[in-house]
């Protein structure tokens, strides 16, 4: 699989928004709660229009969201 | 397990079974009939090879998606596309093998029986639907690259 240098802070962003569970941000995203899972473990780097409509469900900026690790740039 | 994990369970289960049933068919032929291995297979592998091809191109309707449910997003068909090209690619490498191996087993020169064109074809897409599996299985369980395109 790809090298994956994206983190992310959906676990925290989900309890800081009311204890939202995995399957409820799904729905909002529209995408399968185990992508959301896949996500969140960093086993899946979101396509960009995924990762925007994430954060927007937070109504948060994006890199509040996902975090890339630009060390080997 | 989602939907494409499940079809393709089902789909490996049918063609395991498939393949022993032939195996277990072809027995008699061979043992009290004295054919070769490749002619009790050929025999012996006529119905179970119909209840593989109907149950794996039949499999995704026993596997209904769940309305008002998101059952496929962008990771999924990142997924669907990976296997299909491994499996395609695992097919045309069956064809050039079987072609390679024909080639050295009967020479150059020799005319082959035109049923035979027909095991080729159904070895072909037989690995093509196998590997498929196989990958939508193993992407699954590692994450399924990265999205965006």
């Amino acid at each position: 699989m790809a090298e994956n240098n994206l983190s992310n802070k959906i676990r925290r962003l989900r309890f800081d928004n009311g204890e939202m569970t995995q399957q409820q941000l799904a729905n909002k995203v529209g995408v399968t709660r185990q992508t959301i899972i896949a996500i969140e473990a960093g086993k899946y780097a979101p396509s960009l229009t995924l990762a925007f409509r994430i954060a927007k469900a937070f109504n948060t900026p994006i890199d509040q969201v996902f975090q890339y690790d630009n060390s080997d740039i | 397990m989602n939907r494409q994990q499940k079809i393709a369970l089902l789909q490996l289960t049918i063609i395991a079974i498939a393949a022993i049933l032939s195996v277990i068919n072809s027995v008699p032929y061979m043992h009290k009939h004295g054919y070769t291995f490749s002619q009790a297979w050929w025999l012996g592998s006529g119905w179970p090879v119909v209840f593989c091809f109907f149950g794996v191109v039949l499999a995704p309707l026993f596997l209904r998606k769940k309305k008002g449910q998101i059952n496929f997003d962008e990771r999924d068909l990142i997924i669907y596309r990976t296997a299909s090209q491994i499996g395609f690619g695992a097919s045309f490498f069956f064809f050039i093998a079987a072609c390679a191996t024909l080639w050295f087993a009967v020479g150059i020169d020799t005319p082959i029986p035109a049923y035979w064109l027909g095991r080729f074809i159904l070895g072909g897409w037989l690995t093509a639907v196998t590997v498929h599996a196989l990958t939508t299985i193993v992407c699954y369980s590692f994450g399924g690259k990265d999205g965006g395109e």
